[in-house]
C-alpha cells in the first residue's frame, strides 16, 4: 500500500513536471512572436514619427515660400510704383494714352447659295458651299499730342484672285478670271499674291469737343452701318444693299470738319461737313473734274441707362467725271486733249434712326440718290436695254429688330441676341420692275469680348420676275484683336 | 438729475443719432472721383465723368483735356468702379473699347497700379479712389459714388 502511495505520488509528481516541461516547450514560440510584433511597433511608430517630422518640414517650407513670394510682390509692386512714377514724371498734357497701337480684325464666313432656276444668279453666283475670308483689317493708331493723332486702316484681302473680267459669248469674248499664282525662282515655289486695300489714313486734330478737323481718307460720317463698320461690331452677315452697291460714297478723300455739343450729359448733337474729291473712277489718285463734292451730317442722340435713340442724316452733292485723253496732234507740236465720256451729278440724302430699349435695338437706314447726267454713258449691258442712261433715281432702305436676350443669369457675360431684317431697293427707276427685297433672320453670339459668331438665313426676291432670287445660308466667325 | 448730468446725456444721445448718418456718408468704401488741382471744376455729375471713362467727352468745362486714368484691372476699387458707375461688366467693357476701336480708333484709358500719383502728377487727370485710401490736398474730390 504505501509502495503503491510512493509510486502513484512518484508518477504524479513525473506526470506533473513532463506537463509543465511541455507548457514551456509549447511557450517558446511565444516569444518569438514577440519580438517581431514589437518591432513592427516600433518601425510604425519610427515611421509615424518620421511623417509628422517631414510634414512640419513641409508646412515651414511652404511657409517660408509664401513669406518669399509674398515679399517678392511687395518688392514688384514697388518696383513697378518706381516705375511709373518715373513715367509720371515724363508725362504732360500730350500724352493722354497709349502713343502708338496696332490691333485690328478678320472674319471667317461659310456661305451656301440656293439661286431660283431661272434666276440670273443661277450661272452668275459659284452656289458652292465655301469658306471665304473677305476681311482682314489691321489698324495703326498713333496719339502723338493730345489734340493730334492718325489713323490707318490696311484690309489685306486674297483679291484679285478669281475675279472675273469677262463672260464667254460665243464668237466676241472669251471667258477671263485673275490668277495671281506667281513662281519664285529659287527655292521654287509657288505663290498666290493677293492685294492691299486702304480703308482709310487721316490726321485729327481736335482741340475741342466741339471743333476737330480730319485730313486724309476717311470714313464718310454717314448712317448707321458705314460707321460701325467691322464684322465684330455689326449684327448681320450680309451687308444691306445700300452698302455693297456704294449709293453713298463710303469713303471720300478730303478733308472733315466735325465736332459734338452736349446739351445735357446724356444728349448729344454731332455734326460733320465733308469737303472730297467725291466720287469717281480714279478719286483717290486724283480728281478729274474741278467739283468738290460737299456733305453735312447732323445726329442728335440720348443715351440713358437702358434707353438710348438716335436720329441722323446725311446730305451730299457731287459731281462723278470720267475722261479719255486723245492724241489730237503729233506735229507741229505734240497735243492731247481730254475728252469727257461720262459725267453726272448725285444728289444723295439718306437718314438713319436708332432706338434701344432694354436690349431690344431697332435700327433703320434710308437713302435717295438723284443722278443727272451731263455727259451720257451708255447703259449697262446687265440692264439688258441698251441706250443712254436717262436721269434716274435709286432708292434704298432696312430695317434690323434684334434682342439681346436676358439670359445673364445662364449665360453671365455671353449675349445672344436673335434679329430680323427686311432690305429693300429701287436701284434704278428709270428701268421698270427693277426693284427687289431681301429678307432676313439670323442669331447673333457673342461668347467672349473678341469673338462674334453669326448664324444667319435669307431671302433675295425680285418684285417682278425672278431676276436676282435666290436663297442663302451664311455663317460667320468675326474675331477682333 | 443736475445740469452735468443732463449735458452728459444730450451729448450721448446726440451722438448715438449722429453716429449712425455720418457712418452712412463716410464710409471708408465710398468711390472718391479725384482731379488734378488744376482742374478749374467743382463738381463733376457723374454722366459726365462716365463719358470721360468711355471717351465719349474729351474735354472739361473751360476747355481743359481729360486725362482720365483707370486703376489697374482686376483691383477691388476698378471692379467697384467699373459696377457703380459705368454699370458695366468687366467684358461689358472690353467688348465696349473693342467696338470704338474698330469703329474709330479709340482706345482706353491707361491702367495705372497708383492713381492717387497719376492725378497729382498730371494736369487735367482724373481717377478714383476708396475714401479709405485718400490723401488730402493731393487732389481734388469732384464725385463721391457711395458704397451700397
Amino acid at each position: 500500500m504505501k509502495r503503491t502511495l510512493v509510486l502513484v505520488l512518484g508518477l504524479s509528481l513525473l506526470f506533473w513536471a513532463a506537463t509543465g516541461l511541455a507548457q514551456d516547450d509549447a511557450e517558446a514560440p511565444p516569444p518569438a512572436d514577440s519580438n517581431d510584433a514589437t518591432g513592427v511597433k516600433e518601425l510604425k511608430a519610427e515611421l509615424t514619427a518620421m511623417r509628422e517630422e517631414t510634414n512640419t518640414k513641409i508646412e515651414e517650407v511652404k511657409k517660408e515660400n509664401e513669406e518669399r513670394v509674398e515679399k517678392l510682390k511687395q518688392e514688384h509692386e514697388e518696383r513697378l510704383d518706381d516705375i511709373e512714377t518715373e513715367m509720371m514724371e515724363n508725362l504732360d498734357t500730350g500724352d493722354t494714352e497709349d502713343r502708338f497701337s496696332i490691333y485690328g480684325f478678320f472674319d471667317l464666313t461659310f456661305v451656301k447659295d440656293f439661286p431660283d432656276k431661272n434666276s440670273v444668279m443661277t450661272g452668275l453666283d459659284p452656289a458652292k458651299t465655301s469658306f471665304l475670308m473677305s476681311n482682314l483689317n489691321i489698324y495703326f493708331k498713333s496719339q502723338m499730342t493730345d489734340t493730334l493723332s492718325a489713323l490707318v486702316e490696311l484690309r489685306f484681302t486674297f483679291l484679285p484672285l478669281g475675279h472675273e473680267t469677262s463672260l464667254e459669248m460665243e464668237g466676241m469674248t472669251e471667258y477671263e478670271r485673275v490668277d495671281t499664282t506667281v513662281l519664285q525662282a529659287n527655292p521654287y515655289k509657288e505663290q498666290r499674291l493677293g492685294g492691299v486695300a486702304i480703308e482709310r489714313a487721316h490726321l485729327t486734330w481736335q482741340p475741342a469737343d466741339f471743333f476737330g478737323v480730319v485730313a486724309g481718307y476717311f470714313l464718310t460720317p454717314y448712317g448707321i452701318w458705314n460707321i460701325d463698320h467691322g464684322t465684330p461690331t455689326l449684327i448681320a452677315v450680309r451687308e444691306p444693299y445700300m452698302q455693297w452697291a456704294r449709293i453713298m460714297p463710303l469713303t471720300q478723300l478730303g478733308l472733315q470738319l466735325f465736332g459734338r455739343a452736349y446739351p445735357t450729359s446724356r444728349l448729344y448733337f454731332d455734326y460733320a461737313f465733308t469737303v472730297s474729291n467725291g466720287r469717281g473712277p480714279m478719286d483717290t489718285v486724283h480728281d478729274l473734274d474741278e467739283n468738290k463734292a460737299l456733305g453735312l451730317r447732323l445726329r442728335l442722340s440720348y443715351e440713358g441707362k437702358n434707353v438710348g435713340a438716335g436720329l441722323g442724316g446725311y446730305g451730299y452733292y457731287g459731281k462723278y467725271t470720267d475722261i479719255k485723253k486723245v492724241i489730237t496732234a503729233i506735229q507741229p507740236a505734240f497735243h492731247v486733249e481730254q475728252e469727257v465720256t461720262a459725267g453726272y451729278d448725285e444728289l444723295i440724302g439718306a437718314l438713319d434712326l436708332l432706338v434701344e430699349i432694354y436690349g431690344v435695338r431697332l435700327q433703320g437706314e434710308f437713302i435717295r440718290r438723284l443722278i443727272q447726267y451731263s455727259e451720257r454713258a451708255e447703259r449697262s449691258h446687265l440692264s439688258g436695254m441698251g441706250g443712254y442712261q436717262p436721269n434716274y433715281i435709286t432708292i434704298a432702305f432696312y430695317g434690323i429688330l434684334a434682342w439681346e436676350l436676358p439670359l445673364s443669369k445662364w449665360l453671365g457675360d455671353m449675349k445672344l441676341t436673335p434679329y430680323v431684317e427686311v432690305d429693300y431697293n429701287d436701284r434704278d427707276d428709270s428701268i421698270p420692275d427693277n426693284d427687289s427685297i431681301m429678307i432676313l433672320g439670323g442669331l447673333n453670339f457673342k461668347p467672349s469680348p473678341f469673338v462674334t459668331l453669326k448664324a444667319e438665313a435669307g431671302r433675295v426676291n425680285s418684285f417682278h420676275g425672278t431676276r436676282a432670287n435666290l436663297t442663302y445660308l451664311a455663317a460667320q466667325m468675326a474675331v477682333s484683336f | 438729475m443736475n445740469r452735468q448730468t443732463l449735458h452728459i446725456a444730450a451729448l450721448v444721445l446726440t451722438g448715438a443719432f449722429l453716429a449712425p448718418r455720418l457712418s452712412a456718408a463716410d464710409s471708408p468704401n465710398d468711390i472718391l472721383v479725384v482731379v488734378n488741382n488744376s482742374v478749374p471744376v467743382e463738381n463733376i455729375p457723374a454722366d459726365r465723368v462716365r463719358n470721360f471713362f468711355l471717351k465719349k467727352a474729351q474735354r472739361f468745362k473751360g476747355g481743359m483735356k481729360v486725362f482720365p486714368v483707370n486703376a489697374r484691372e482686376g483691383t477691388d476699387i476698378r471692379k467697384e468702379f467699373r459696377k457703380r458707375l459705368l454699370d458695366m461688366t468687366a467684358n461689358e467693357e472690353t467688348r465696349y473699347w473693342q467696338d470704338q476701336k474698330i469703329k474709330g480708333g479709340i482706345t482706353p484709358p491707361p491702367e495705372l497700379g497708383n492713381t492717387q500719383k497719376a492725378v497729382f502728377k498730371i494736369k487735367g487727370a482724373v481717377s478714383y479712389v476708396f475714401r479709405s485710401e485718400y490723401k488730402e490736398k493731393t487732389s481734388k474730390v469732384v464725385l463721391v459714388l457711395p458704397a451700397s
